[in-house]
């Protein structure tokens, strides 16, 4: 097997690990977004639906800089480092919306009634 | 016909024999008093009572036996036939001012306070003749249809005692009956089907609607639970949901 044919193979992994998470995110998303409409609090379901999509665009980043850049280690390094901030940030913000509604969760398990 | 104080009171008998036009005599025995009451055709014709000559005095003290006692009716002709001119509904309007200073216990006979009562109809060609005081019929009309007896009791909590008297007067004298439906423990349901979420869900649902829910209609009961149908749904899917729609339905019947 070619460097080449290897480096393909592991960047449409990275798409298509991508892809699963954003999908696994929106139907996380859709769940929140049910119990922010029931109960009426926030369960901050855009961001769940919304932040995996970094690591969508550190997915395609990374094909961006092997399949158009590759001979310009400037540009390569830069696109490289913007790759891992977006991913970065998007985990960050998917832990923050998971939090939020492991919250809610918690509350709703632990309530008894109005007094 | 024979009956125990504590299945209905004396004065709810009284009143539906004189509503079937009924002719006999009435019998009550308690340790107190024991005594007699004649009917024609529904009308009372004689009371007699141990220790009072007064006839309305006699009817008070028969009809405040609500505790431990027994009654039964024989039917019979051989009864007085001259009416005595006596509303029943009145008399036990008139009796229940009288249960307070005998400290008689009338909690069995006060409905759960989550029956919605509303005011009676007369049935056809029916004359009522009832003396109301003013905190009676106060709480006659705050029945509409729609109150609950937690809640009515709630707006005349200052005297709750006194309320809860008239009540029971109100309702022994068939001027209050249950409603088509009760309120039902809708948290309470959801709770035992669902667990937490299910009462967080209902008191969510509550709050939503603005609904108070020792008053609400049937028209905001309808709206309750097709919006907690819905929200069910969202978390639990509409099968479970529907099974405890369906539950809490059966519990306002």
């Amino acid at each position: 097997m070619t460097e080449e044919l290897l480096q393909a193979y592991s960047l449409v992994t990275a798409v298509a690990g991508g892809l699963f998470f954003w999908i696994g995110f929106i139907i996380f998303g859709i769940t929140a977004r049910r119990y922010s409409v029931v109960f009426n609090k926030a369960t901050y379901y855009g961001l769940m639906m919304s932040a995996p999509s970094g690591i969508l665009i550190y997915s395609l980043l990374l094909i961006f800089r092997s399949a158009v850049f590759t001979k310009n280690p400037d540009i390569n390094f830069w696109i490289q480092v913007f790759a891992y901030v977006f991913l970065l940030l998007s985990s960050f913000l998917c832990l923050i919306s998971v939090l939020k509604l492991n919250k809610l969760i918690d509350e709703l398990k632990k309530y008894r009634g109005t007094k | 016909m024979k009956g125990t104080v504590n299945s209905i009171s004396v004065s709810g008998m009284l009143r539906l024999l004189c509503n079937y036009k009924k002719t006999g005599i009435l019998n009550v025995d308690n340790e107190k008093v024991k005594g007699l009451i004649h009917l024609h055709n529904g009308e009372i014709t004689h009371v007699e009572a141990s220790g009072s000559n007064d006839i309305k005095q006699a009817l008070n003290r028969l009809l405040l036996v609500v505790e431990e006692g027994s009654f039964y009716f024989e039917d019979r002709n051989d009864v007085k036939t001259q009416p005595l001119g006596l509303s029943v509904e009145n008399i036990i309007m008139e009796s229940s001012r009288f249960i307070e200073s005998v400290n008689a216990d009338i909690f069995e006979y006060l409905l759960p306070g989550r029956e919605v009562l509303k005011i009676s109809t007369l049935p056809q060609n029916k004359m009522l003749s009832v003396n109301f005081l003013d905190h009676e019929w106060n709480l006659l009309v705050s029945f509409d249809g729609n109150n609950n007896i937690d809640y009515v009791l709630g707006l005349f909590k200052d005297n709750l005692r006194k309320s809860q008297s008239a009540l029971y007067g109100l309702i022994a004298a068939g001027l209050l009956k249950r409603a088509r439906f009760k309120t039902p423990e809708i948290g309470k349901i959801a709770a035992e089907n669902l667990g937490s979420i299910g009462l967080a869900i209902v008191d969510s649902e509550f709050k939503k609607h603005s609904i108070d829910r020792n008053r609400m209609g049937m028209k905001e009961m309808i709206m309750l639970l097709n919006s907690l149908e819905n929200s069910f749904s969202e978390i639990v899917g509409k099968t479970k949901s529907r099974q405890v729609i369906e539950k809490i339905w059966e519990s306002s019947r």
